[in-house]
């Protein structure tokens, strides 16, 4: 119960400033960490340390730049990571010189290409399947009409979004209905196989927005929202009862299994950035960035990032590394083969590495903490069970870092979105200290 | 500067002529390119090389033909105070080598991954 009216709470009032809706004030100051934190993670990086500190949600604020040589700056999202400044003041900024090899600054969580405009070519409608301008009584949205059934009268946005097959999505929709008889079924336009929800008209409320997710009760899930090989997809047809006509806005389909705040999206580059975090998109090619200083840690190893990673199931993807493959030295973080945390550290004759006993759900943001204890290796996924393995006496990798692929060698691509993340090598990290690193890593990304 | 996102993947005997244009002629934004091996089963030997990003607009323009291609990269060696070392003949062959994804395929948007899937591709993973 309580979550449905948080739910219905934070859907009334949910983003869409730019559509006539109020902001959901809760979400303001989403990625702004506090003062106190913000002082506790400096005296922590002050402590005779090296690392790097790396804070997209400042990226425009303090500028990165869109160029190595830093005299480009970022101004706005969907533009390319050249230089990522170190916040923590040591110079270790992570850059990336080749063009085609910078990540994306982003702050997209909704994958559909218009989210509020139905009547853009980009909803495709078929039969007596409409849309027009015609706004609800409190003037936003959309009025849509004449659905009805399967792959006859419909509207739908089909979208093409790389990354492995079968990756959970949740889809949400704003619905203000005129008539509250019949059935309105959601499919994944890619495949009905792939989706599909189904709407008891009744259970809406009349007359007023209702904010459609799984958590309403008009919702039964038949099958869950996955993504195919070629994309996804938001099909409204009404198999019962219709032919039928509402107002909609606010359409969205996002990565995860939980309905997040709505975001409005006109185009690639044009869509809501207010409180929402901003990360860096690998795109699992070529993209990835490195520091030449930095690296080298033989004790006190230390990394928290918050990551979502979207593809590349069943390959090592290297998150953090300064080692050297081939002569078994230096540290490195990476999502491993089965999508489990992993830490490894060379002592010059081989690899020492231990991995969390979860996994990473592809699709879903998460913590990751990984880091030398001056006894053990330990990883973390979120706050569950520490996996460690005693460490060896660690030899220095490369004098740099690189974040994104394996260090030296154009493999091991990350695919997905890098939250901010926080570094260090030197003194190892007390207990209250790796506290306050993933209370920070985790406003940063809003988990 | 505009710029596109584009996927090139280049034949791996192609790869080193068409870096050497690259860095030649974007200077370092377009030096570095190319590194990441492909294969029809993601195990070596490479077949191919890919880049995918934002790359310059004037680029892209270049390797839409032979003769933009040629005629670019040669003012760009003269320039440098170098003769062009390849011929018009060597240049076809070598674009002939680059194939360019710019985001759709048959009307419909492909990314990256997706491109690679459609010509039977996968990365060369390293080792683990």
């Amino acid at each position: 119960m309580l979550g449905e009216m948080r739910s219905s709470l934070s859907g009334q009032g949910a983003s869409l400033s730019r559509y006539g809706l109020a902001r959901n004030g809760a979400s303001l100051g989403m990625g702004v960490p506090s003062k106190s934190i913000e002082s506790k993670i400096r005296a922590m990086l002050a402590k005779g340390w090296q690392g790097a500190w790396n804070a997209p949600n400042e990226s425009i604020s303090a500028p990165w730049y869109q160029n190595s040589a830093a005299t480009t700056p970022i101004t706005a999202v969907a533009q390319f990571i050249g230089n990522a400044r170190d916040k923590g003041g040591r110079g270790n900024h992570a850059i990336q010189a080749t063009a085609a090899a910078r990540p994306a600054l982003s702050a997209r969580v909704n994958v559909l290409l218009k989210s509020e405009l139905f009547t853009d070519a980009t909803w495709q409608k078929r039969g007596t399947g409409t849309a027009s301008a015609t706004p609800a009584p409190d003037g936003t949205g959309q009025l849509i009409s004449g659905i009805g059934a399967t792959g006859v009268n419909d509207i739908f946005q089909s979208i093409v979004i790389g990354g492995s097959a079968g990756i959970r999505m949740e889809p949400q929709l704003m619905i203000w209905p005129i008539s509250t008889v019949g059935a309105m079924h959601w499919r994944n336009a890619a495949t009905v196989a792939n989706g599909l929800w189904v709407l008891d008209m009744s259970r809406l409320t009349p007359g007023q927005w209702n904010l459609v997710t799984r958590a309403h009760p008009a919702v039964t899930i038949s099958t869950e929202y996955t993504k195919t090989a070629g994309g996804i997809g938001l099909q409204i047809v009404a198999p019962v009862g219709g032919p039928l006509s509402f107002y909609a806005k606010g359409a969205q389909i996002e990565y995860g299994t939980v309905p997040t705040r709505q975001q409005w999206v006109d185009t690639s580059t044009d869509y809501d950035t207010d409180g929402f975090q901003k990360y860096e998109k690998f795109d699992g090619i070529d993209d990835n960035l490195g520091s030449p200083t930095g690296g080298g840690g033989t004790a006190g190893f230390f990394f928290c990032q918050a990551v979502k990673p979207t593809g590349g199931a069943g390959t090592v993807r290297r998150l953090l590394s300064d080692r050297v493959a081939a002569s078994f030295t230096g540290y490195s973080v990476q999502i491993n083969a089965s999508n489990q945390l992993e830490i490894s550290a060379g002592n010059g004759a081989a690899y020492t590495s231990i991995a969390t006993a979860g996994t990473l759900a592809v699709g879903t943001t998460a913590m990751i903490t990984a880091w030398d204890d001056g006894t053990n290796l330990n990883v973390q996924i979120d706050g569950l069970a520490v996996a460690s393995i005693g460490r060896p006496v660690v030899i220095a990798g490369t004098a740099g870092f690189t974040l994104g692929k394996d260090n030296g060698a154009a493999s091991g691509f990350f695919t997905g979105n890098a939250y901010a993340s926080l570094y260090r090598i030197g003194p190892v990290m007390t207990l209250p200290e790796i506290a306050n690193a993933q209370t920070y890593i985790r406003q940063q990304a809003g988990l | 500067m505009s710029e596109s996102h584009a996927t090139i993947i280049v034949q791996a005997g192609a790869a080193a002529n068409i870096r050497k244009f690259s860095q030649m002629t974007g200077k370092v934004d377009l030096d570095n390119m190319f590194l990441t091996a492909l294969s029809a089963t993601g195990q070596p030997p490479v077949t191919y090389y890919v880049s995918s990003g934002a790359v310059p607009d004037s680029y892209l323009d270049m390797l839409s033909t032979p003769d933009k291609l040629y005629t670019r990269a040669k003012a760009v060696w003269e320039a440098d105070g170098l003769e062009f070392p390849f011929t018009l003949a060597q240049v076809t062959t070598a674009l002939s080598k680059v194939t360019v994804g710019y985001g759709t395929f048959n009307g419909e948007p492909e990314g990256p991954h997706a491109m690679l899937a459609r010509l039977g591709l996968a990365i060369i993973q390293g080792a683990t």
